[in-house]
């Protein structure tokens, strides 16, 4: 066996569920969790097919990607799917709902784009009770189907955007455009000294001890 | 290590690395978080960060003048062995979140060790 990462995602469970009549396949996933600022973003995305050969090495978990060959498999995805959608939920909505229902809510909101409509979803790790699609649930499934990989590209990318263009240019001086909110020495120490912003999540603990609240509930 | 001049306690490789890592500290402004990394596939050279970026490098030290393009060339075998071994420290490491990249650092030492030229090349290694 050739040396590799992990070993690539396929398409072989999208095309069971295509045997079985669905048409059209989504996978969802999501990215920025774990971040102490800006939204949750979540992507979903229906591949007309497998990836061809020439891309399939990039279509990937999009942590195993360089962030210059996830850009170009982001160009091509986005050209190249029947179709994808992107949503997301706000700090204030991850402080008002909890981490996991607002990551939920980013998903339907992503599947709400697609156009045509999905009729069947491949998740990572998460079931959907909100929405009314039959789901495949698989564990660590960025990194075994091609249609939550291309989901994962997506969400990863246009979150990066948002937190490089929009957020950095509204609230500069956190360093968002660098680690796009997650949790470095140089946000702590932002956070300390500017305050937290209304795309920093409250109920986070390091944002509570950087803005000096004391925390009653855990998160 | 004085600017420039360089022992060769170990050959030209190890002195090729010494002023890579310095070159990166200094002119580069990155850290430099470990040196030498291995796993049972493979090695990286210096592993340091630009601001949230890692970036893996590869160092290529030459002594002759023959340098130009062939210092970032990269063999595929070497490339999947880099990038395992960079899969792996962002794993070990819980850096999973951060952005990643590999870049080649070229150095050319003249006959007495000190640094004639060094060339970084962004990306030379792509994953794909």
């Amino acid at each position: 066996m050739p040396l590799k990462r992990k070993s690539l995602p396929d398409f072989s469970v999208e095309s069971t569920l295509r045997d079985d009549g669905s048409l059209f396949v989504a996978g969802v996933d999501e990215v920025g969790r774990g971040t102490l600022a800006g939204p949750v973003v979540a992507a979903a995305a229906i591949l007309p097919g497998p990836v061809p050969d020439d891309y399939k090495s990039i279509i990937r978990d999009s942590k195993q990607l360089s962030a210059i060959a996830r850009d170009r498999a982001y160009n091509w995805l986005t050209d190249w799917c029947v179709s994808y959608g992107v949503g997301s939920s706000s700090a204030g909505e991850i402080d008002t709902l909890g981490i996991v229902p607002a990551t939920k809510l980013a998903m339907s909101r992503a599947i709400a784009e697609l156009d045509p409509y999905a009729d069947h979803l491949m998740i990572d790790a998460v079931e959907l009770n909100t929405v009314n699609i039959p789901q495949t649930i698989i564990i660590k499934g960025d990194s075994k189907s091609q249609s939550i990989a291309a989901a994962s590209i997506i969400a990863k990318v246009t979150r990066d955007k948002l937190m490089a263009g929009v957020f950095e240019d509204q609230f500069p001086g956190y360093g968002f455009a660098d680690h796009k909110g997650y949790g470095t020495k140089f946000h702590l120490s932002a956070l300390d000294s500017l305050g937290a912003t209304p795309i920093h999540r409250r109920t986070f603990k390091p944002v509570q001890s950087a803005i000096g609240r004391d925390s009653e509930s855990g998160d | 290590m004085s600017d420039g001049k360089l022992n060769l306690p170990d050959g030209v490789g190890k002195a090729g690395e010494a002023a890579a890592e310095y070159y990166v500290r200094q002119q580069l402004g990155y850290e430099v978080p470990a040196r030498n990394f291995r796993v049972t596939e493979g090695e990286i050279d210096l592993i340091a960060t630009d601001g949230y970026e890692m970036v893996f490098i590869e160092v290529k030290t030459r002594t002759s003048r023959s340098f130009g393009e062939a210092t970032v060339q990269v063999s595929n075998s070497k490339r999947q062995h880099i990038i395992t071994a960079a899969m792996t420290y962002l794993s070990q490491e819980n850096k999973d979140n951060h952005d990643w990249r590999i870049d080649v650092l070229g150095v050319q030492l003249s006959r007495d060790g000190s640094v004639d030229r060094i060339d970084h090349v962004k990306n030379a290694v792509v994953d794909e």
